[in-house]
Order: C-alpha cells, then structure tokens, then sequence
C-alpha cells in the first residue's frame, strides 16, 4: 500500500466515526468524490474530520504531523473541496515533512 | 427491552454538537433524541423557563459546564489571583440553586463534575495546597455542587474527571476548541454518553441484576475435573492466582451491592462444589450463590432454568465465560442475555468486570444491599412450604407482617425502583421517574401506597406498591405491583383490602381495576380473575365497595 493510498485509508476510518455523530441517511459517504466543502458537511463536520484524519496520521507515523495548521494556514480558498483533496494535501504534507 | 424515546435537553457553555450527534446515534436502549440548546447562554437557560428550548418538555437534562465560565472567580483564581475559596464556593452554591430551580420540571438532571484539562498544570507542587491551586479549588467546588445536589431526586452529578483520565491525554483538543469551541475528544463524550445512557437504563428499571459465572478458568484457573481443587490457581503467590482471587473479590462486592450471583458450569457438580467449599483461598462460598446449574447440559438451557428458578427474566442476566465458542452460543441462544467480551488474560478480568456499567443503579435501597442474602432467605422459605397439606397452615406458620405507608421521601428511591422494574405481578406497567411518580402521588383524589413485609424468616424489604384515584364516587386502580419475591402470600390480598378499605373510607360507591396486557404480567392476570372481583369485558374487573374485602387472616397488619 502506498502512503497515499494508507492516508486515504486512514481518512475513511476519520470519516467512520464522524458518521457517528450524524443520523442515518445524512452520514458522509467514504468516496474520493465527496464534497467537504458546501457539500455533505457542515463546518462543525468538516473541522472534526480533519482533526480526526490528523490525529490517525499521526498515530500512523508515530510523530505529529501538523495538518490542521497547515490547513488553516493555507486560507480558506486552498481548503480540500473533496475527499480526494484531502487525501492530496495530507499525502503533500507528509512528504514536506519527510523531505524535512 | 425498552423502546421509549428519552427526549433530552443539553445546557453547556460549549458547543454541544458532537456530544449530542453521539447521544442521538448511540443504538443502546433507551434511545435518546438530544438537542442542544444555545450555547453561552447556561444562566439564561436554566432560569428562563419560557424559552423555547424547553418547550419540548425534555424528560432529562444534561447541564455541562467548564469551571470558570458557572463560577467566574474561579477563572480569576486561574490567573493566579488571590481569590477566597469562600467567594468560589458561594458561587458554586448560586450556580446549584439555578440548577436546583429546575427540580419537579425535569424529572432527571445530570451534571457532569467540572475538569480542567490534563496538560493544565497550575501552580505544580502548590496546587493542592489550601487558598492557592486551582486543583484544590476544584476538588472542593465539585464536593460543593455534589453535595448540595445529593439529596434532590431526579439530579446525579456525574464524574467526568474519569472520562477525561480514561481518554489520557487527548481528551482535550486545543484544536477542536480553537475551531469549534468543542472543549473535549469525541472519546470523552463516548465515555459521557456510555454513563448517560447506562444511568437512564436504571432509571427505567432495566439494569441487570443477576450476574452468572462459569468456573474452570472464569472464576479459578485450570480445569477442577482434570487437576482436582487442591491444584487449581487461585490465590498464593502467583500473579494469575492472585488475579483470580481479585477478580473473585470484585464479584463479591458487586454482590454487596445488591447483584445476584449464579454458576453455569459444564463440570461434574459435586467435584466443583467441593472446590469452592474447601479451597482455602475460594472468596466466593456457596451462600454467596442465588443458585447453580453444574452439570454438562447445554449452558443456554441451563441458563434458562436457572432464571426460571430465581424468578428473573432473561434480560436481567449478565453471563461471564472465557470461553469464546460458549460466548457465541449463549448471544445466539439467548439474545436477551449479556455476554460481554472477556479477555484473554487472566489479569484482565477485574478490569472487565469493572468497566461494565450494565449494573449501574440510580438508587442503592436497603432491598438492593440486601438482595443476595434475601434471595437465599426465600430458598428456605419455600422450602418450608413443602412441611404443610395447605398455603393457609403455611401462612400461618410464616407469621407474615405487612406494613403499610404512604410514599414519602424516605420510601421514594426504592419504591420508585420497584415501580420501573417489575414486569410480572404488575398492572398496568407504568413506567415514571422519582420526580414524576411523586408528583402523581401529591395529585388531589390520588394516594399511593407501599407495602412492606416480613417473616419469620426475614425482612422482604418493601415489595409491593398500590394507587388508587378517584373521581364522581368511583375509584381506579392504577397500579398494583408486587416483587416476584413475595407472590402467593396473600400478600396481593392484603393490598386489594387496603385499597378497598380506602375506598370506603372516601365513601366510593365502586372500584375499577384495568388490566393492561404486556408479554410478561399474565401473572396480574390470573390473580384478578381468582381474586372475587366481578369481571368485565376488556379486562376490567370491579369491586362494589360497600361490600367488605376482608383482610387475609393471619397476616398482621401495621
């Protein structure tokens, strides 16, 4: 498994227990194409998947790696609009971090 | 099971979202259906009554604060201000009278105990030094708010300092605070949740109350029909030994605190009580056990025999076994049943054991703290029964006394315990919370009585429970429940002549009693039909109350 598709991986399990928080038939389907953004979340939904997905990956690596920041950083125009995006931007970070 | 929808109402001075996507989600009976109320407005909530979000009428509330927001001194103190813990705890007793104002409107309140994060580290090695660290502050202001709302029925402060420990250090989240004023872990809530829900399965009488146990490497390790009791592991110097006897001492207290205890066990029954009558470092003795099925029958059927015996439903059972084969059958044979997941590891059983919340009780009565031994009572009292040709020369011989009361306070908590559990000798199977039958009770042209019996055997605690309301001259009986514990003693007897004897005292010219069918109170059922009221079509039988319902003879009243 490549470390893109261990990220998208591990994104799913992020969206798992979000979906916890939701009622039957309004829960974030786990495909590359869901929309993030004025999409199937809120903005309290958003913020814990990608809270959630930073604290898997970090698990993962056995060393933080600062997604949430990054995020916030990079201005609400650069945040993933889909799954995919967010799978892409961890899997940029990540390799950021390994090219120190 | 239970199929009601709890409606719930949380006050926090965060945002509550995910806490209440948990609670809502949580398929656990009973379901919830949470909603959050505005948050930051807690004061405003709590005392303005009219606004809207109590317009549904939440049947429980949860009132989720930080610290320094329900008691502002104790965010100066935070800022290492000199701040009187006499001025923190008359805030503390402010925000407890807001709470408290909402006593006989909700008829259950939780608030969670006030945390602080665990990176938060204040003053160090002063922090439980007097007059100076926020911890101590802390501790004494949750002894404060618990204190004050210990007596209150319907309100239970909850520990959430052991949600936060058992999450470790990503209980709280700067990030989820930073970007969504979520002040704690989705793990935190779950544990939140898990001890809301397991609270609101006792209030609705449908915490587990019987535990069972197998033997060969549950209760003791090894197998006792292949070394022989003398070999087996269990206590000594040696940590699976040990481990065993802790886990033995864990079930005795759940014992203590009203759980009853049985053995199902595939082993041949006298090699395995020899076992616990004589092995010096057995903590569970025979006495301890309500009952036993010790053969090599199928433990499902066992089980049920059990349970029959003890007079129990299947869904007051919780069943314990190592064996995973065995887990897995009795969850498919008996699906009422619960059979947690058991480890492995020896080590880990008092743990397990531990973590289960399914016994969680609102209430500790003096019946609860004395259910094991009772149920051990009743095992010679039937006993007896078999040394008499008729139940009436038996009754005499038991020198039955029934005491009557009126529900006060002090009878309350069990009443209302015994009221939300019995399935079998009830009525109507109404189901209401403390606060909720109190205030049915205070209700003009309605009384509600409790009966308390005893033997010659021992004390019954209180075990049964009649109402009675009235209107035009014609009464009603709404409820007529008695524990399973003292069936056929003329017992049900004593509580129809109690309620007709009111009657007439209140001059009623008649006495209805509606059966309500469930699947489990057919028992209700036969003694009406046998009892001499008059039967009517829909399961209505009556009483014409100038006539005399005499007292059973034999049993004293008072």
């Amino acid at each position: 498994m490549t470390d893109r598709d261990h990220i998208l991986a591990l994104i799913y399990q992020a969206v798992d227990e979000v979906n916890l928080q939701f009622p039957p038939g309004q829960q974030v389907p786990k495909c590359e194409e869901t929309r993030l953004i004025a999409g199937a979340l809120d903005s309290l939904a958003f913020m814990n998947l990608v809270v959630t997905t930073e604290e898997k990956i970090t698990s993962w690596l056995g060393v933080p790696l600062p997604l949430v920041s990054s995020l916030m950083e990079s201005g609400e125009s650069q945040l993933p609009q889909t799954i995919a995006d967010l799978a892409e931007f961890a899997f940029r970070a990540l390799a950021n971090q390994k090219d120190g | 099971m239970d199929d009601r929808i709890v409606r719930c109402l949380v006050v926090s001075d965060f945002n509550s979202g995910n806490f209440c996507g948990l609670l809502n989600n949580d398929k656990s009976t009973p379901i919830v259906c949470a909603a959050a109320g505005p948050y930051g407005q807690v004061a405003e909530l709590l005392l303005d009554l009219g606004h809207p979000c109590w317009r549904d009428k939440p049947e429980a509330l949860v009132v989720w604060t930080s610290p320094e927001t329900a008691v502002p001194s104790f965010h100066s103190l935070l800022d290492f201000q000199a701040i009187p813990i006499e001025q923190i705890l008359e805030e503390v007793d402010r925000y407890t009278s807001s709470l408290l104002g909402l006593s006989g409107r909700v008829p259950t309140v939780f608030v969670p105990t006030w945390v602080l994060p665990p990176q938060q580290r204040g003053l160090g090695v002063l922090e439980l030094k007097h007059g100076a660290g926020a911890a101590g502050a802390l501790l004494q202001m949750n002894a404060r708010l618990a204190l004050a709302l210990r007596e209150t029925a319907g309100y239970f402060v909850l520990d959430a300092q052991r949600w936060v420990t058992s999450v470790g250090p990503r209980a709280c989240n700067p990030q989820l605070w930073y970007m969504g004023k979520v002040p704690f872990s989705a793990s935190v809530f779950k544990e939140a949740v898990a001890d809301i829900k397991a609270a609101l399965t006792g209030l609705h009488g449908q915490s587990r109350k019987l535990l069972l146990v197998d033997l060969d490497d549950t209760l003791w390790g090894g197998s006792v029909g292949e070394v022989g009791w003398p070999q087996l592991s269990l206590g000594g110097h040696d940590p699976i030994g040990e481990a065993f006897v802790d886990f033995q001492l864990a079930i005795r207290s759940l014992k203590h605190r009203g759980v009853i205890l049985g053995i199902i066990s595939k082993n041949e029954e006298t090699v395995a009580l020899e076992a616990i009558r004589n092995h010096p470092e057995m903590v569970l003795r025979l006495e301890d056990f309500a009952g036993w099925r010790i053969n090599w029958d199928d433990k499902a059927r066992n089980i049920t025999d059990l349970v029959d015996e003890l007079n129990l439903g299947l869904q007051s059972v919780v069943y314990i076994d190592n064996d995973a084969g065995q887990r897995q059958r009795i969850r498919g044979a008996l699906p009422e049943v619960f059979v947690p997941e058991w480890p492995a590891d020896k080590m880990l059983y008092r743990e397990s054991l531990w973590q289960l919340r399914c016994f969680d009780s609102p209430v500790l009565s003096l019946e609860d703290l004395a259910r094991a031994d009772m149920y051990a009572v009743d095992r010679q009292r039937k006993d007896s029964a078999g040394a008499f040709q008729t139940i009436d020369e038996w009754i005499r011989d038991l020198r039955i006394a029934v005491q009557i009361e009126v529900l006060d306070e002090s009878n309350l908590p069990r009443a209302t315990q015994l009221f939300n559990k019995t399935n079998q000798m009830n009525l109507s199977t109404r189901r209401l919370a403390a606060a909720e039958l109190w205030q049915w009770s205070q209700r003009e042209q309605c009384r509600l009585w409790t009966f308390r019996v005893r033997d010659r055997f021992g004390d019954c605690g209180l075990a049964g429970i009649a109402s009675l309301e009235w209107e035009n001259g014609r009464g009603k009986v709404v409820d007529f429940i008695l524990s399973c514990r003292a069936f056929g003693r003329r017992i049900e007897e004593t509580m129809l002549h109690t309620l007709l004897h009111y009657a007439r005292c209140e001059k009623l010219s008649r006495v209805e009693a509606v059966y309500l069918a469930t699947k489990k109170n057919k028992p209700c059922l036969d003694f009406f039909q046998g009892s001499g009221f008059m039967q009517f079509p829909e399961n209505t039988y009556a009483w014409d109350v100038r006539e005399d319902y005499p007292a059973p003879a034999d049993i004293l009243l008072c």
